[in-house]
């Protein structure tokens, strides 16, 4: 019992990460790094 | 004690109790991901879009006129609006939709033909006129295919598009807003007979992204959400933004020491004699050339499609090709070149035919009277053109059986 509610929180949390790191990544490559802003 | 890999997976498991293990856990782990990124959009949505602060929108106001056209990093492309009680008009085209005074090549203080246009029909059925402009400043033939399925799906009452014969069948540059592709995937995918040319220019994930930008908002904003981050991101950056004193003229040896590669030196010496410059006649001769060599399949079945996807969705659409500077036609050269184009604008269009499309594959430089240019393909002023376009667009509506009246008839 312990042991599956441990891997539910383990996927809540990378799944959670990945959603933040795909955003980041995201919003950086239409905007944020200048260098990808100037070379369009 | 850990000896090898399979000793880290038996820690790693028993910490994490086996996340991502088995499909149903990536599965969880993938659903997850979805919801962080539907929370975001949710507790935090960017900043809305503010038309009247685009850079094109800038230098003046106008209620019924703008430009819908967002930033070219801007996955969103346009962000047209509903004109409640109003008579829309959809104008798609390129830098030649605005006019500036001779001399000045940066458009900014610079004027609209749409904004002269509606000025001869601020009404139609009743209604006031509004225009929403698809201005991509250096649009390239795929833009306007992509600004077209972008404009016909708002259902305007009237698509007016302008054509540039320097890219229109130029096969060299065919893009310039990539931007828009995200948009273009998801779009009418119904219409099978646009597969080859989405085909070429699209790729997998600009579906997966546009399919992604229509349910989550943190997906389809990203450009916003850059905006809100750049501010205190750039207090951050460690970049020197002083501006550095000009540079004075530099001795040959000076500037050699400023190379930063052997190529730049090789490619500039020895130095040879310069050699004598093209006249304006050859140099406009060769835009044209090189603007059609009388081949040009991908331009060809981009221009079908545009053409196809108006005749299907039933808006009367008026197309004209831009005037290049008159004093060209004067070269029997360069007249010839221009009919070339024409030419095969019109046969394009013949395959095309509907009773919602008119081209007029004629070029306006050899329609109108002299009129006054700011460079070789840009109008100085619309005072010519803008009653004349006035008179066309009305002409247009009322074959679809619309009442329209322009102001005065500036046709010659």
């Amino acid at each position: 019992m312990r042991n599956r509610l441990r891997k539910y929180v383990a996927e809540a949390a990378i799944g959670l990460s990945l959603g933040a790191l795909l955003f980041l990544a995201l919003v950086a490559t239409v905007g944020l790094v200048p260098f990808i802003y100037q070379g369009y | 004690m850990i000896r090898n890999v399979e000793d880290v997976n038996r820690v790693i498991d028993s910490r994490f109790g086996a996340a991502g293990r088995s499909p149903m856990s990536l599965l969880r782990v993938a659903g997850w991901m979805i919801a962080g990124m539907l929370l975001i959009g949710v507790i935090w949505p960017a900043s809305p879009v503010d038309l009247a602060q685009t850079p094109d929108n800038k230098g003046f106001s106008n209620a019924y006129v703008r430009s819908v056209s967002l930033d070219s990093n801007d996955p969103r492309g346009f962000a047209p609006t509903e004109h409640k009680g109003g008579f829309t008009i959809a104008w798609i085209g390129g830098s030649t939709l605005r006019t500036s005074p001779p001399g000045i090549k940066e458009y900014v203080a610079a004027d609209y033909i749409p904004l002269q246009v509606q000025r001869f029909i601020p009404r139609s059925q009743g209604k006031p006129v509004y225009i929403d402009m698809y201005y991509m400043a250096s649009a390239r033939t795929f833009d306007l295919y992509a600004a077209t399925e972008a404009a016909v799906s708002t259902s305007p009452d009237l698509l007016v598009l302008g054509l540039n014969p320097l890219w229109l069948f130029n096969d060299n540059t065919i893009q310039r807003r990539s931007n828009l592709d995200e948009r273009l995937a998801t779009s009418d995918v119904r219409d099978l007979g646009s597969w080859p040319i989405r085909s070429a220019l699209l790729s997998p994930s600009d579906l997966a992204l546009g399919t992604a930008a229509r349910g989550l908002s943190a997906v389809r904003d990203r450009w916003s959400y850059a905006q809100d981050f750049q501010g205190p991101l750039d207090r951050l950056s460690p970049l020197d933004r002083s501006s550095p004193p000009a540079p004075g003229r530099l001795s040959d040896l000076d500037e050699v020491a400023t190379f930063t590669a052997p190529l730049q030196f090789w490619t500039g010496y020895p130095k040879k004699p310069a050699q004598a410059e093209p006249t304006q006649n050859e140099r406009d001769l060769g835009n044209l050339q090189y603007a059609y060599s009388g081949h040009a399949p991908f331009t060809d079945a981009v221009v079908g499609r545009m053409f196809a996807t108006i005749k299907a969705s039933g808006v009367p659409t008026y197309v004209y090709l831009d005037a290049i500077s008159q004093d060209q036609l004067k070269d029997p050269r360069i007249d010839a070149q221009l009919r070339l184009i024409e030419g095969h604008l019109q046969s394009i269009a013949d395959q095309n035919q509907a009773p919602n499309l008119t081209v007029r594959s004629e070029s306006v430089a050899r329609l109108l009277p002299p009129m006054q240019f700011a460079d070789r393909y840009h109008l100085a002023n619309a005072r010519v053109f803008a009653p004349y376009l006035a008179d066309e667009l009305c002409e247009r509506l009322r074959s679809s059986d619309i009442a329209c009246t322009p102001e005065t008839t500036g046709k010659p």
